[in-house]
């Protein structure tokens, strides 16, 4: 069988679990947890350890997707989630410019440590107070808009919208200047 | 303010100190700030009144007025003006700038409150009648305003964690570093901890700490997570001096011993499949 393993990072509240939500054939698997602490001022509920969701192409084809912990006393499971993935996507809220500062601290650990193809999936673009793309992008250390990871902007409630934020990773993985 | 310096942004940064209606009993009783930014450098705050900061400098207001009215263009900064004509010194001005920025320092206290940042494409929405013709660069102003700070409470969980490394963001400072900031920005290698640190410069680890925090916001360094990190032989240059763009160069445009385990075809038909949803 022929597993195809993405995961999703990103900051508490950026949707990573209604990501998967959206696109999974199965009931996520989930280990959310009721927020006791600061997080429960943003939901009721938090991932702790990971989420997992599935699509089966056919009987030997299917992609695992796999949802990290927001909260950084989790991030431990960063490593673990990010290091078994092809591939991943950062999701940023573009709404919370206080969590920028951790979404790069997040962005340096995993692009030194694992060179994964990846992209950047700006969520809350529609929230009053979103910060536009090229902000996100400079809030986050990328000064120069050519040497970048891809941003998209994906409304992780919507699943064509999902489905076009994933698409948009294999398509920059199957581009011939990155598989010559 | 790192945003504003690296998109070298012009317009008006709005401050609101929620805390500032306990304190504050003049004008910014409201607790609104304006700073102004040109091309990614603080040249003006509106909460005092430029006219009056000069008045203070042995010059009458209404005098003033007039002469403003006769000589100076309306986009051009009233202070640089009234230098060129002979009635500020350049020593005046940079003194009257110097006031500004002491306001601006003290936004470093806030301990809650929000901000708002307002581009501007029109240079005649300036404040020129606010401007001295003086300027500094917003990670500058950060800086200074960090290390005006007494009380760091606030920002105690933005502090960078003991076990936390430093990477140089910058070949060389454009501005003058402080012996501690100087020293942990020179060795920033990567590797070695800011415990390591504390115990090598024999320093209080809270005192490397907040020269760090000092250094991350003025972007010269980085700050790395606190795991047991290796750093990849391939994304350090050989004097540890580390670009950020060229790390993040290799994000999407993995070499081909990083090409993901998965087959062309597989991703082809996971491609055709996301489509038809």
């Amino acid at each position: 069988m022929e597993i195809f393993k993405i995961a999703i990072a990103g900051n508490v509240g950026s949707g990573k679990t209604t990501f998967i939500r959206s696109i999974s054939e199965i009931e996520v698997v989930s280990t959310e947890r009721r927020a006791t602490d600061g997080v429960a001022s943003l939901k009721k509920d938090t991932t702790v350890a990971m989420d997992f969701g599935k699509l089966t192409l056919n009987e030997e084809q299917a992609l695992h997707i796999y949802g990290t912990p927001g909260q950084s006393r989790f991030d431990f499971m960063w490593e673990i989630v990010i290091s078994k993935a092809d591939a991943w996507i950062m999701l940023v809220d573009a709404h919370r410019p206080e969590d920028f500062r951790s979404c790069r601290y997040i962005l340096k650990f995993m692009t030194q440590r694992f060179p994964t193809p990846m992209i950047i999936g700006l969520t809350h673009m529609d929230c009053e107070g979103a910060w536009g793309t090229e902000d996100v992008a400079l809030a986050l250390g990328y000064r120069n808009s050519v040497k970048r990871p891809l941003i998209v902007t994906v409304n992780p409630e919507e699943q064509k919208s999902v489905a076009q934020c994933l698409m948009t990773l294999l398509e920059q993985m199957l581009s011939p200047a990155l598989t010559n | 303010m790192q945003i504003i310096e690296s998109g070298c942004k012009s317009g008006k940064l709005t401050i609101i100190n929620f805390d500032s209606s306990k304190t504050e009993n003049n004008s910014q009783s409201k607790g609104l700030y304006h700073l102004w930014f040109d091309k990614g450098r603080l040249v003006a705050t509106t909460n005092i009144n430029l006219l009056s900061l000069i008045e203070s400098q042995n010059l009458k207001q209404l005098e003033l007025k007039e002469k403003i009215g006769e000589i100076c263009s309306i986009t051009e900064p009233i202070g640089l003006c009234l230098c060129c004509e002979g009635f500020l010194s350049k020593e005046k001005l940079q003194s009257i700038f110097q006031e500004q920025l002491e306001q601006v320092y003290r936004l470093f206290e806030v301990t809650s409150g929000s901000f708002k940042f307002e581009d501007i494409a029109d240079n005649k929405d300036m404040p020129w009648q606010e401007m001295t013709g003086e300027s500094m660069g917003a990670p500058e102003v950060a800086l200074n305003g960090l290390r005006k700070l007494k009380n760091w409470e606030h920002l105690a969980s933005a502090l960078p964690e003991p076990n936390c490394i430093l990477e140089q963001l910058v070949i060389r400072h454009e501005f003058k570093l402080e012996p501690l900031e100087f020293k942990l920005w020179k060795f920033a290698d990567g590797i070695t901890p800011l415990s390591k640190f504390a115990e090598v410069f024999n320093q209080p680890i809270a005192k490397v700490q907040k020269a760090a925090y000092c250094l991350i916001v003025a972007e010269q360094v980085e700050a790395l997570p606190a795991f047991d990190f290796v750093p990849q032989k391939s994304l350090l240059t050989s004097k540890n001096q580390i670009s950020p763009e060229r790390e993040l160069l290799s994000v999407g445009n993995q070499p081909a011993k990083n090409k993901p385990k998965v087959s062309n075809s597989f991703l082809g038909n996971l491609l055709s499949f996301l489509e038809n949803i």
